[in-house]
């Protein structure tokens, strides 16, 4: 059943869009947390920047400056001080220059100082490709009266420890409305990206992630009370209930949160299920504040090519490369309609590739890469800015950039 | 009354059903034998993570450097007969290390028997498939490309010769130890990263 051309999307009170970016890599789950007895270790690709990123366990003990110093295991050089991580009052750091080779194993030392005293040292080791966690790109959303534009940043070059890594971005776009226990869905918005750096092929996989406001029921209207963080002349082209966000990290295996988020998306597969089983920990983490995620995306000014999947069938959307951007024009009339089944949890598999196809076992693991991304199910020490960014104290990755709503995961959506 | 009959009938079934079991698993699919190869390679490669909790520091100052082989690092679209090759020539000398009984005591015994039992069906995998490929070989009207595959097959037979001897190097360094536990934690980090390089490799036996 088509969607009415005539309803809009945008004039639903349940309007429920969801939009996330997974980076298609190898995807490890159930490996030991990065900690040892003092510290709380992450270590995550932030807009295809390397960061690492800890937290005390002892809240009591508050050091005011910390050094970092690292050594390969493989390789029998001496520990290396890490000098823009030395004596810094941020508790992360950014070691895209450094830090080159995917499959190595790291050896971090973190010392935590309170003036010339050493007050705690935290030391972790992990094998870089299995435990490096994922966050997609950051991206904003514009939309309009029967379309919605879907603006994704990449980098203008991509860092060297994805050099050589069978890597595969696919964007995929897909917008879900739910009103009233029906969801209408548009998936037929994909796009290859090929990063400017052959010949690593670069395809991010677009979800469309929730923003769904609870306590504030959108104005259709169009007064300007409206919660966009946007200036727009015309309300029918506010950003409404949208605000700029970052992507909330999506995986490729299948776990509880993914499974609602992904599978409507993703090619079902029931030979990983036994490995589903052991990963219950939810995926996605909300992004940062919009203040951060445009100080962290401005480091950034170019994107790649972007191809216009040939194998889309629809006609409902088009895409624009616009410099560093990659745009999604969606045509929102040519949604189609399903009901909601809450029992349906279709395990995950991976978008149909223009080219070929897979079933997950191959496509799981790896023509992609081998970077581990797994959500967790403890929050992250903090969230994961550049290093040139401010570290925002008060955003914690499972707090809502709205004073006044919750972030509430369901079935593998944001609720706001 | 002779029970013969009788034994001999309660035992036919389950036999037959042990012979067909065996001969699937004996019949295998080399077509499909990369998922398997990447399957079982990744999966060993987490256990080795999950093995042991942690580095210890300590060890450290005994680190060295074992020269994983160039072709491995660069795997730069070798034939798959190679890749084959490799595979197999890897998975004897790590099942070979792994299956030492001095050592480990700190490590989970059930993630390394699961490598063992990886490895050890991963070469009766190739094995099959290697034997099937010759046995192809032999059928078809490949001769007149004797030439070149006698210089692949050198090239080959070089690049698992290197690849022996980065295992060698490995048991080396395990027995100059004397199989310390400092040494086996240096092994675990090593062989780890030779397990991903070799993943990549699997995935270019997927390329057609």
């Amino acid at each position: 059943m088509l969607w009415s051309q005539n309803a809009s999307p945008i004039r639903s009170q349940n309007l429920c869009l969801v939009v996330c970016i997974s980076l298609v890599f190898g995807v490890l789950s159930s490996l030991p947390d990065l900690s040892d007895k003092s510290c709380t270790f992450k270590v995550t690709l932030h807009n295809f920047r390397v960061i690492l990123s800890w937290e005390l366990k002892n809240h009591s003990i508050v050091p005011d400056h910390y050094t970092l110093q690292y050594t390969v295991i493989s390789r029998p050089d001496h520990v290396k001080i890490v000098e823009h991580c030395s004596n810094i009052t941020a508790s992360f750091c950014d070691l895209t220059d450094l830090w080159e080779v995917l499959p190595e194993t790291y050896a971090v030392t973190v010392d935590g100082f309170r003036g010339n005293t050493t007050l705690v040292t935290c030391f972790i080791d992990f094998f870089l490709a299995t435990h490096i966690s994922l966050e997609p790109p950051e991206f904003d959303i514009v939309d309009f009266t029967d379309h919605i534009n879907v603006n994704v940043n990449f980098p203008p070059v991509i860092p060297k420890i994805l050099d050589g890594e069978v890597l595969q971005f696919y964007l995929s776009l897909i917008i879900e409305e739910q009103s009233g226990g029906i969801v209408k869905k548009n998936y037929n918005s994909s796009a290859w990206v090929f990063p400017e750096m052959p010949p690593v092929e670069a395809v991010a996989f677009v979800e469309v992630i929730h923003v769904n406001r609870k306590k504030k029921v959108w104005n259709y209207n169009y007064d300007d009370e409206s919660d966009s963080n946007d200036e727009a002349t015309d309300p029918v082209t506010s950003t409404g209930g949208y605000t700029k966000h970052g992507l909330m990290g999506g995986l490729l295996r299948p776990t509880s949160a993914s499974l609602a988020t992904c599978g409507d998306c993703l090619e079902p597969n029931t030979e990983e299920a036994d490995l589903s089983e052991q990963d219950s920990e939810p995926l996605m983490t909300p992004g940062p504040c919009p203040r951060w995620s445009e100080c962290a995306s401005g480091a950034y000014k170019g994107g790649g090519k972007l191809l216009q999947d040939p194998l889309s069938e629809e006609d409902s959307s088009s895409m624009e490369e616009a410099g560093d951007k990659i745009t999604f024009n969606v045509n929102l009339s040519s949604v189609f309609v399903s009901a909601l089944d809450d029992d349906s949890e279709v395990p995950p598999g991976l978008p149909s590739f223009p080219e070929e196809t897979f079933d997950l076992e191959d496509s799981h693991q790896l023509e992609t890469g081998f970077l581990a991304a797994h959500g967790e199910g403890t929050q992250p020490p903090s969230p994961t800015p550049s290093a040139e960014c401010p570290w925002p104290e008060d955003v914690l990755s499972d707090k809502s950039d709205s004073s006044e709503s919750d972030v509430d995961i369901r079935d593998g959506y944001i609720m706001r | 009354m002779s029970t013969k009959p009788d034994l001999f009938r309660t035992c036919l079934w389950p036999a037959c059903l042990v012979g067909l079991l065996i001969t699937g698993i004996l019949s295998l699919d080399c077509n499909l034998l990369h998922f398997h190869l990447m399957k079982v390679t990744w999966q060993n490669l987490r256990l080795l993570s999950s093995t042991s909790s942690s580095f210890p520091v300590e060890c450290l100052q005994e680190t060295t450097a074992f020269e994983l082989p160039q072709e491995i690092l660069s795997h730069t679209q070798p034939v798959k007969r190679y890749i084959k090759e490799a595979f197999y020539e890897m998975s004897i000398q790590a099942f070979n290390i792994f299956s030492q009984h001095t050592f480990k005591s700190t490590w989970e015994k059930d993630y390394l028997k699961q490598i063992q039992i990886g490895l050890y069906q991963q070469l009766q995998y190739l094995e099959q498939c290697l034997e099937e490929e010759e046995k192809e070989k032999e059928d078809s009207k490949e001769m007149e490309e004797n030439g070149m595959n006698w210089s692949g097959a050198m090239v080959s037979q070089l690049s698992n010769l290197e690849l022996r001897r980065y295992f060698n190097r490995i048991d080396n360094f395990l027995k100059e130890k004397k199989y310390s536990h400092c040494a086996w934690e240096i092994i675990r980090v090593e062989i780890r990263r030779c397990f991903y390089y070799f993943q990549k490799f699997a995935v270019l036996l997927r390329k057609k």
